[in-house]
């Protein structure tokens, strides 16, 4: 077997893609997005002392990720912010057969989420487009499970009628 | 009629309620056209959105942030010694096999009565169906229906995985690997079969089998494969580590 330092390094390269995904749904463009999870990355390398081994990698890293966004956040807010859609992100997003015949475009949901309040934002990527559980991302968040439920309601009720039009 | 708030009627369609609450809830949203159309609309919601980021996990990583982790001081990244016990694949399982997924849902067992995979606690891809009874009950080189189980090894903490693959008769062969969590067969990693060159006992065990199963493969293999005996052993245990 590959000693542990390899199999480290290869379970940060492979977390990369997620974490990438995460980063340009938050900050809504990808050069922004891959600035941050050089940060991510960098900051985990330099903390991994603190990881508690037989505990998940990946929820450790988003903590970070998180963090190094609210950082971000905070510096990009001292300057106008633009945000430029990919130029190759206007390709249908869902098949035909995806329900209701909505067709989301990455740039279109790019757009969306960055209307959400950020909290609300954090809530709808972690859980929405990368699957966790309520539970795990209250862990990532370190806020409670009904903070999470709660900012996740609001966020679709807004979500939901940007995606489809109004509320039935 | 029980009303249920917004945000128990979001965590049942998002599959995030315990068992008990879902099967108490699921009646009441089924007799209730408001309800289900709400559910509706929320599960079509994160679809859109997961939709719309489609893709975006098999995009090639740039040089320059794999650089960041693999220039890192080696004495930064030995102190890890183990693989998470849970770790949540079903993101990259999910990537291999979009095709397969996307008709999922969000919540758990809301694939249809015939999927194969259905979404476990925490958001682990896990078998379901005729691939869990072939992962459960079928020594190696036989099955349930279309699922062939290829063969199984250990991990290294002492628990099983088994190299399966799908021949659906309509559509393209599907070949995984699935490896026993406490209950449950975590699928850790799916790909089309078939097209794919393969290696030595694995694929002569298997037929075809795709690199990302190949590579997940050796990634959790703790010993060489169980021999029948060793198989069959395991199978009577029900898979159980002692």
């Amino acid at each position: 077997m590959v000693d542990t330092a390899e199999n480290t390094r290869a379970e940060l390269i492979a977390l990369i893609p997620r974490l990438r995904q995460f980063a340009l749904a938050m900050t809504g463009n990808r050069a922004d997005g891959d600035d941050l999870v050089q940060d991510v990355l960098e900051r985990a390398l330099t903390r991994l002392h603190q990881y508690e081994v037989g505990t998940r990698l990946d929820s450790w890293v988003y903590r970070i990720a998180q963090n190094c966004w609210i950082d971000q956040v905070r510096k990009l807010k001292s300057r106008a912010r633009l945000v430029v859609a990919d130029p190759d992100a206007d390709a249908p997003g869902i098949d035909g057969a995806a329900a209701m015949n909505a067709t989301l475009t990455l740039s279109k949901a790019l757009s969306v989420l960055a209307q959400l309040p950020e909290e609300q934002r954090v809530v709808v990527v972690l859980v929405q487009v990368d699957g966790y559980s309520y539970r795990e991302a209250s862990e990532i968040l370190g806020v409670p499970e009904g903070t999470v439920t709660s900012r996740l309601s609001r966020a679709r009720a807004a979500l939901n009628a940007e995606v489809f039009g109004v509320r039935a | 009629m029980t009303r249920l708030s917004d945000e128990e009627l979001m965590a049942f369609a998002d599959g995030q309620l315990d068992d008990a609450q879902m099967r108490e809830i699921a009646p009441l949203v089924a007799s209730d056209p408001a309800m289900a159309a709400e559910v509706e609309r929320l599960r079509a919601g994160t679809a859109a959105l997961r939709g719309a980021f489609r893709g975006q996990l098999e995009l090639e990583t740039p040089a320059r942030l794999r650089e960041v982790v693999a220039k890192a001081p080696a004495s930064n990244v030995a102190i890890l010694k183990r693989r998470p016990a849970q770790a949540p694949i079903w993101a990259a399982a999910a990537a291999a096999a979009a095709c397969l997924v996307v008709g999922l849902g969000i919540g758990r067992g809301f694939g249809g009565a015939d999927s194969l995979f259905e979404m476990g606690a925490d958001h682990a891809l896990v078998a379901a169906s005729d691939l869990r009874g072939a992962l459960e009950n079928s020594p190696s080189g036989s099955g349930v229906g279309e699922v062939r189980v290829a063969l199984t090894f250990p991990e290294a903490n002492g628990g099983y995985c088994r190299v399966f693959r799908i021949d659906r008769t309509a559509g393209a062969a599907t070949a995984g690997l699935a490896c026993k969590a406490v209950n449950d067969w975590t699928v850790v990693a799916l790909g089309e079969a078939g097209s794919t060159a393969s290696h030595g006992a694995m694929a002569q065990a298997g037929g075809d089998i795709p690199e990302a199963v190949l590579q997940a493969a050796a990634n959790r293999q703790g010993g060489d494969a169980l021999d029948a005996n060793a198989e069959a052993a395991a199978l009577r245990a029900h898979w159980k580590v002692h």
